[in-house]
């Protein structure tokens, strides 16, 4: 029986460059599929490390109460100093979060840029932030320092030019990176100089927390809640950023999933047609083999193992098509609950690599089984009797 | 035999494989409707109502907000007819559903400048005079299953709610405006609910009328020079436009889409003229036959020709046909932010892309049948 699949497959898959155009067909329609699916989800999965990035299970945002975004909330600087006091808290760092419009540089039109104000609490309570190029603003100095991300999706961001935000010039000094988190789009400055630049007297949007163990997130979160002299609320950054991501992704995922299935079944039509016209093509050998003792199940498996050969390396194709088309290709977004430009990088993981192929696998064998069923149930002296 | 039913008879001779054919290329262009649909109001924004109609926002950033005294100022500019303001609320009605729009009004003035919203008068009056009232697109109504007069409650993500049940609004009535701007029509409320916030005497931004349409530019610098060097300076400039830029903002879709529709086409072109060249292959004999009865070699590749238009030109037709039920109805289901704005060009559009294919993979089995032997072709079976 193994012998027999193995002689029909094998003479099936060796006769495939002579029917190439066929087969093509099925390459490139099941690949497109993988391709597009595949380069799609990259851009949802691009966004949510972005947040992953960003996110420490020991550190925590403190807002105004019901605020979900830096951008609704206002505190006062005694905030930070009240915090910073408490029982389990290691740092409060006090931050200001404005948006400004900046030019982008693909459109040349003017883009939500975060700024943020901050002193040097929060860099030490982000540690994976480093200065690459340039050096740090210096403090009381209209100076900023920019995002690795900002740099590239704005213009005139480069060291030594000049930025006006809101009448007021500010120099660039530095670029920095942080290991993809979302500071990576932000632009930073000295908090004092743009609370004054930004009219906010001496108001700031948020205070960033770093726990002395993400055990005592419980204890200072009470902490603030019962302290009368405060009205704010404590998130840890997982939930602070998921709710920032969320309905982002959902929006790119719930566009992948359509366009996927609607090309999935287009491309099955495809496979279909394909593997229709290989077993066509072959009625006369087909009978032929079953007239000299071939099984029916042989038959049927080489048909099935050709269709689903053809979709594997379409699926291949395309997986490989996202992944060097795609992977590591940097584009941004505008979050609806920050109202900002965040820029991801698409990220083509291996789990979606994994699904393309498994889909292209399902859609051969779809393609493939009806024509096999069809290949075997032809009676063998019609077959052998027609032309 | 009529010249038709011969043609119908030749496509069809392999029914098998013409109708997967038309089947793969039926959902081509029911993709190429969809995807059209979301482009296109990424690209051009949308026709969000008459070119008169004039938006002022904040000239930092459009989450900046302007002083409500700005209001007469605006309204005492030459060419001004009504000014009205609104501002973001970021409101969702169910968890995790960011994605709705949600202004906060002034009752008075609003649907003055939107005359052209389709409003029941009463339920205009009612809006107008009861503070928590509240008014819905007709589309936004059908996709919550609401009923007029019920309450509604909403949860912002700027403004802290008042109570547990977040805001609580009353129902009072719906309207409807253009099919355009489904998907990002408001949910309206009365501006006066936010006094007691940080809101108080601001407005997200005003929008207004003037009464020629070939003086927007004028009126909006006009208006800009008017709050220059105010601690509150503004941007100008037509709704339209104003829609475009915000757009803009969530990046490139329209290549995305373009993208996407590229790799469909291309694989459809494939698919169809690997169809066309395997039913020429196969009537080879029956073509040279035709000729030797006395068809022209222009006829008979002519034939070739129009099977191939036929067969996508018919599929364009019913994915074109498909395609635009599907966007009509797929609103309802989708995110209101991706919005399907379907355009009656877009089917013009489709058709067009089905001639062309069809006549790209129809060009080279028609000139071989052109170029065929009788006595090679006859020989060669």
């Amino acid at each position: 029986m193994f012998q027999q699949i193995f002689a029909v497959t094998g003479m099936n898959l060796r006769n495939i460059p002579s029917r190439w155009s066929t087969s093509l067909v099925v390459v490139v329609g099941i690949g497109g599929v993988v391709a597009v699916l595949v380069a799609v989800l990259s851009m949802a999965a691009g966004l949510a490390n972005v947040f992953d990035q960003s996110v420490s299970t020991d550190r925590a945002v403190v807002v105004r109460s019901g605020s979900t975004s830096e951008l609704s909330s206002n505190l006062n600087f005694e905030t930070s100093q009240i915090i910073s006091t408490m029982e389990g808290v290691d740092i409060a760092a006090p931050e200001m979060y404005v948006v400004a419009d900046v030019p982008k540089k693909s459109t040349g039109e003017p883009a939500n840029m975060v700024v943020r104000g901050v002193n040097t609490s929060s860099f030490d309570i982000r540690p994976k932030l480093k200065v690459v190029d340039g050096r740090l603003f210096e403090t009381g100095r209209n100076e900023v320092i920019v995002g690795v991300q900002a740099h590239a999706e704005f213009a005139n961001l480069d060291i030594g030019s000049s930025l006006e935000m809101r009448e007021s010039m500010w120099q660039v000094v530095g670029v920095f990176e942080a290991e993809g988190a979302v500071s990576e789009s932000e632009v930073w400055a000295d908090l004092t100089v743009a609370q004054a630049a930004f009219r906010r007297a001496d108001s700031i949007t948020a205070v960033r927390v770093q726990l002395d163990s993400p055990s005592d997130f419980k204890t200072v979160k009470a902490l603030i809640k019962d302290d009368p002299r405060l009205a704010t609320d404590m998130v840890g950054e997982e939930d602070w950023f998921s709710t920032q991501s969320e309905t982002a992704t959902i929006v790119i995922r719930v566009l992948a999933y359509t366009v996927a299935v609607i090309m999935s079944v287009g491309a099955i039509f495809a496979a279909l047609n394909t593997m229709y016209s290989a077993v066509a093509v072959r009625t006369f050998e087909i009978a032929t083999l079953r007239a000299i003792g071939f099984r029916g199940g042989a038959v049927l498996t080489s048909v099935m193992v050709e269709s689903l050969f053809l979709a594997l390396v379409g699926g291949l194709i395309g997986g490989a098509i996202a992944y060097f088309g795609f992977n590591g290709f940097t584009a941004s977004t505008l979050s609806n609950v920050t109202f900002s430009q965040i820029a991801f990088q698409f990220a083509v993981t291996p789990e979606l690599l994994i699904a393309g192929v498994v889909l292209s696998v399902a859609l051969g064998f779809v393609g493939g089984v009806f024509p096999a069923v069809r290949a075997i149930r032809l009676p063998v002296t019609v077959a052998l009797r027609g032309e | 035999m009529g010249r038709i039913q011969f043609l119908l008879r030749c496509m069809f001779r392999h029914g098998l494989r013409t109708n997967l054919t038309m089947l793969s290329l039926v959902t081509a262009f029911m993709l190429f409707i969809m995807l059209r649909s979301v482009a296109v109001v990424f690209e051009t924004g949308f026709d969000a109502g008459p070119q008169t109609r004039m938006q002022t926002a904040s000239k930092y950033s459009m989450v900046d907000m302007l002083p409500l005294a700005h209001m007469n100022v605006i309204r005492s500019i030459e060419g001004v007819t009504d000014v009205t303001h609104a501002s973001w609320f970021g409101g969702f009605f169910e968890e995790g559903e960011t994605n709705v729009a949600t202004f906060a009004v002034d009752p008075e003035t609003y649907f003055d400048v939107y005359s052209d919203f389709e409003i029941d008068p009463n339920a205009l009056e009612e809006f107008k005079s009861i503070r928590t009232a509240a008014l819905a697109p007709q589309g936004m109504i059908e996709r919550y299953g609401w009923e007029i007069g019920q309450k509604i409650s909403v949860v912002s993500t700027i403004y802290p709610a008042p109570s547990e049940e977040g805001w609580v609004f009353d129902l009072v009535g719906s309207f409807e405006s253009t099919n355009e701007s489904d998907g990002f029509d408001p949910f309206l409320f009365h501006h006066d609910v936010l006094r007691e916030t940080f809101a108080a005497g601001a407005v997200g931004w005003y929008t207004f009328l003037i009464d020629d349409p070939e003086r927007a530019d004028v009126v909006a610098q006009v208006v800009d020079r008017r709050f220059k060097n105010s601690s509150d300076e503004t941007r100008t400039m037509t709704e339209s436009d104003s829609w475009k830029s915000f757009l803009a903002q969530y990046g490139d879709i329209s290549l995305m889409m373009t993208g996407i529709l590229g790799a469909v086409f291309f694989t459809m072109i494939l698919l169809t003229a690997n169809t066309m060249v395997q039913g020429y292959r196969e009537r080879v004999p029956e073509l040279a036959v035709m000729k030797t009865l006395g068809f022209s070699n222009l006829s008979v590749s002519m034939y070739i020709l129009v099977e191939a238009l036929l067969l996508c030109g018919i599929s364009a037709a019913l994915g074109v046909g498909l395609g635009t039920l599907v966007s009509m109805g797929a609103q309802d289901f989708m995110p209101p932010m991706i919005p399907i704005y379907f355009d009656p060009i877009t089917i013009i559009w489709g058709l067009i892309l089905g001639l062309a294919l069809g006549l790209f993979v129809g060009l080279v089995p028609a000139v071989n049948a052109n170029r065929l032997e009788i006595v090679e072709a006859l020989h060669a079976h």
